[in-house]
């Protein structure tokens, strides 16, 4: 537990990003009375670590400026610094760029990409972003890239956008193609055609557009995995391919190719969400995909994520996210009292090795040290995982301590007296938000009521020790049901597949021993999975009692009145 | 710190047998910190005991104590009281820790329950690897802090030898050539002359067993030289 007086809350937040959501976010949280830095995560600033805890991080930040003194070239000057602050949140912007090579072509005059048509089409940018899908401003060929599209947009032209064909595709870029699509067909009355697997329209206006593009005479043309075949023919481009619906072939040769990018976050970002410990989701975004994850929160308390860093996403919403985040911030300093602090969860110092294994399991990088470990109290999220792995068992956390898990055990030693046992004696370790909900909801069955269960809860699966689980076959369980939430389900991230690995672990312990390793079963379950509960619990039964011939069983003496 | 890691369990179960009450005695310092021999590792080995003796049918009771450190006598000295009613002690300390255990408690039958495997550090969770041979003459000052005694397989004192290929061992080509890693290191610091000192065969004067080290402020007290 870390002292009451090295506890402190400062006032100040970072914000690490640009574009509106990192703008509205540091006006939202400064009229709420915050000292507010925000930087731009870019070639001059860089974000390298995110030390100490919640209400208190030690940000490490590098300046690099190209000095003009110097003769005979740049010289670049490097400066390093640590601030501190209360809390940080990550609000970067994507970055775009061409996705040719996906769609296996070369840039050419009559190929560009949907953000090169947008600069040009587009002037009036902030009224777009501002929810305004109609352009107000006519499109000016101004820049040479403007004169080229120009050029290509004469009157009766054929015009191609192939949007969302090498990925999932995104609401933005189909805002954009509708609105650029739509625009054009009025101007210029070309041909339109729009290339897509899914017309992404969750946004506010978006279907609306769409339905206009179609009764301007747009036409959509879907996929479902590959998009059409790009042939060339001299300086043409041609589309080749078999309409899914017509079942008939067609070759077009449009006078320009719209594609769409691949939006990603920049590598700077990238590096430095690595660096803090927040996680990403399999497209490469910000924030790990994870349910249990409220929508700006991340794996560290104080840490928070906001706006497009997430995926690409319309710029209502990344208003609406940040004014979220501010409230979120607000409500996390407001929670940040002497009161609120966890005293849950002890570390014994006499106990304590320092041998580091929960500071460097902690998903949430909770633990730190001085003369001993400690857990910061804002910053952890009590799974427990930490627990199970120390090997001095110096960390207890109440509810979920050693001794009251060894209790429970012993009652059920006690129970084991009684001669009406007729069924397997199974002892369930289940995470509480999961396995829990559903033993509960298993009670109208009367599980709980069967004397032969007994279900010990744990804060997170990542909780389960392997000395528990032996300790229950030796005082006399038949068998061990583990059960963790669905797989990348796991509020503390990685307790789930702690759990999973502990179970190979312990099935070698009872290989060891003589214990048939059938006698524990894992599985994942959801909450509201109380049939499925039931389920395995008659089919493990049936497996133990399978299991149960005098030579695999172990007999304690105390148990003499079992049914075997 | 040492590095130690469990003995099969069969070899550790076969070695107590005999016995009928059974003191696990952990230690709380390295091998705990080597997740080895720490009070969690007590109380699995305890309980797979219990489960294999009491498939056996056999009555043997298995009790458990971890201490701070088996390797100082006043530790040891907390449990001359409790110790009387067991028969036999199973240390999981190191090598070291079980001998003085043994030699503390004289007449107590002492098994070990961890093989002693290096002096090494933590790489990450869960993975340790071999630093340093405890030769009893470092020699890191001239090789760039990389010991080519521990990290060169076959403990030279010069090289590379014939072996290298690109940069790696013969023995085993995924692993670098210590001597490189010394040459290279050295190469970066500027000091890459220092390659060319030519160290004569290991003396292993340094190496008399047992060791014995007498720090220099209480030479009088032990009336003796440290070697």
């Amino acid at each position: 537990m870390i002292p009451q007086e090295e506890f402190r809350k400062l006032n100040r937040v970072l914000i690490w990003g640009k574009g509106q959501t990192a703008e509205e976010t540091a006006t939202r949280l400064t009229l709420l009375g915050y000292e507010v830095l925000k930087i731009n995560p870019d070639e001059q600033f860089q974000l390298l670590s995110i030390e100490g805890f919640a209400g208190d991080f030690q940000v490490t930040l590098q300046q690099t400026i190209p000095s003009l003194e110097k003769e005979g070239g740049m010289e670049m000057l490097e400066r390093i610094w640590t601030e501190k602050f209360g809390a940080v949140v990550f609000a970067p912007e994507l970055v775009s760029e061409g996705n040719f090579s996906d769609y296996q072509v070369a840039p050419t005059e009559k190929i560009i990409t949907l953000e090169e048509m947008q600069k040009v089409l587009i002037p009036g940018l902030d009224e777009f972003h501002q929810g305004n899908h109609s352009f107000s401003a006519l499109p000016t060929p101004a820049s040479a890239g403007g004169r080229r599209i120009f050029a290509a947009l004469k009157p009766a032209s054929y015009v191609a956008f192939l949007v969302g064909l090498t990925t999932e595709g995104n609401v933005l870029d189909m805002a954009v193609t509708l609105s650029a699509a739509l625009e054009i067909r009025k101007r210029f009355q070309s041909q339109i055609s729009i290339f897509c697997r899914q017309v992404k329209v969750a946004g506010e206006g978006l279907e609306r557009l769409y339905q206009a593009c179609r009764d301007e005479g747009v036409l959509f043309f879907k996929f479902d995995q590959e998009g059409p075949a790009l042939l060339r023919r001299g300086d043409e481009v041609v589309l080749q391919f078999e309409d899914t619906i017509l079942k008939r072939p067609f070759i077009l040769t449009p006078d320009l190719l719209v594609f769409d990018s691949r939006h990603l976050l920049s590598s700077e970002v990238r590096q430095t969400a690595l660096s803090a410990g927040i996680g990403m989701d399999k497209s490469g975004f910000l924030q790990s995909a994870n349910v249990h994850f409220l929508p700006q929160a991340s794996e560290r308390e104080g840490i928070f994520i906001a706006g497009p860093g997430k995926g690409p996403m319309l710029s209502q919403l990344s208003i609406e996210e940040a004014r979220a985040t501010a409230l979120s911030v607000h409500h996390f300093f407001q929670g940040l009292t002497s009161e609120t602090m966890n005293q849950e969860v002890s570390v014994d110092k006499g106990l304590c090795t320092l041998c580091l294994t929960c500071l460097r399991f902690c998903p949430h990088q909770a633990v730190g040290f001085t003369h001993r470990v400690f857990i910061h109290p804002l910053a952890c999220r009590r799974c427990g995982i930490c627990a199970s792995e120390c090997p001095m068992d110096a960390i207890q956390i109440e509810g979920y301590s050693d001794n009251e898990v060894e209790e429970k055990l012993m009652a059920l030693q006690e129970r084991g007296d009684k001669p009406e046992f007729s069924q397997p004696r199974i002892v369930v370790f289940g995470c509480q938000r999961s396995a829990g909900v559903a033993w509960e909801g298993a009670e109208s069955s009367k599980l709980k009521a069967q004397s032969n269960l007994e279900f010990i809860p744990l804060p997170c699966a990542g909780k389960l020790d392997p000395d528990h689980v032996l300790k229950a076959l030796s005082v006399g369980a038949d068998g061990i049901l583990v059960l963790a939430c669905p797989e990348e389900n796991c509020r503390s991230v990685h307790g789930n597949t702690y759990a999973r690995e502990r179970i190979m672990e312990i099935r070698k312990y009872m290989e060891e021993a003589g214990v048939n390793p059938g006698r524990i079963r894992f599985e994942h379950l959801s909450s509201n999975m109380e049939w499925y509960l039931k389920e395995i619990i008659k089919q493990f039964s049936e497996t133990l009692e399978e299991l149960s011939n005098p030579q695999s069983a172990i007999r304690n003496p105390k148990w003499k009145n079992g049914p075997h | 710190m040492i590095i130690a890691s469990r003995k099969p369990f069969a070899e550790i179960k076969k070695s107590i047998e005999l016995y009928e009450n059974i003191l696990v005695v952990g230690c709380g310092t390295c091998v705990a910190v080597c997740l080895a021999g720490g009070k969690k590792e007590v109380g699995l080995l305890a309980s797979q005991l219990r489960m294999s003796f009491a498939l056996d049918k056999k009555k043997i009771q298995i009790s458990e104590e971890t201490l701070e450190r088996q390797c100082d006598h006043e530790f040891l000295e907390t449990i001359r009281e409790p110790l009387k009613e067991f028969d036999c002690l199973l240390s999981l300390a190191c090598g070291a820790g079980v001998q003085f255990l043994a030699e503390t408690y004289p007449g107590k039958k002492v098994f070990p329950g961890v093989n002693t495997s290096f002096i090494g550090v933590a790489e990450a969770a869960g993975l340790w690897t071999e630093r340093c041979r405890a030769c009893g003459d470092c020699l890191l000052a001239i090789t760039g802090g990389i010991c080519p005694r521990t990290l060169c397989v076959k403990g030279l004192n010069n090289g590379p030898c014939g072996g290298m290929i690109d940069g790696k061992c013969e023995v085993d080509p995924e692993r670098p050539c210590a001597w490189v890693s010394i040459y290279e290191r050295l190469a970066e610091e500027g000091r890459v002359n220092q390659i060319e000192i030519m160290f004569p065969p290991t003396d292993f004067r340094f190496q008399t067993k047992p060791g014995r080290v007498t720090h220099r402020a209480y030479l009088r007290r032990y009336n003796a030289g440290s070697k």
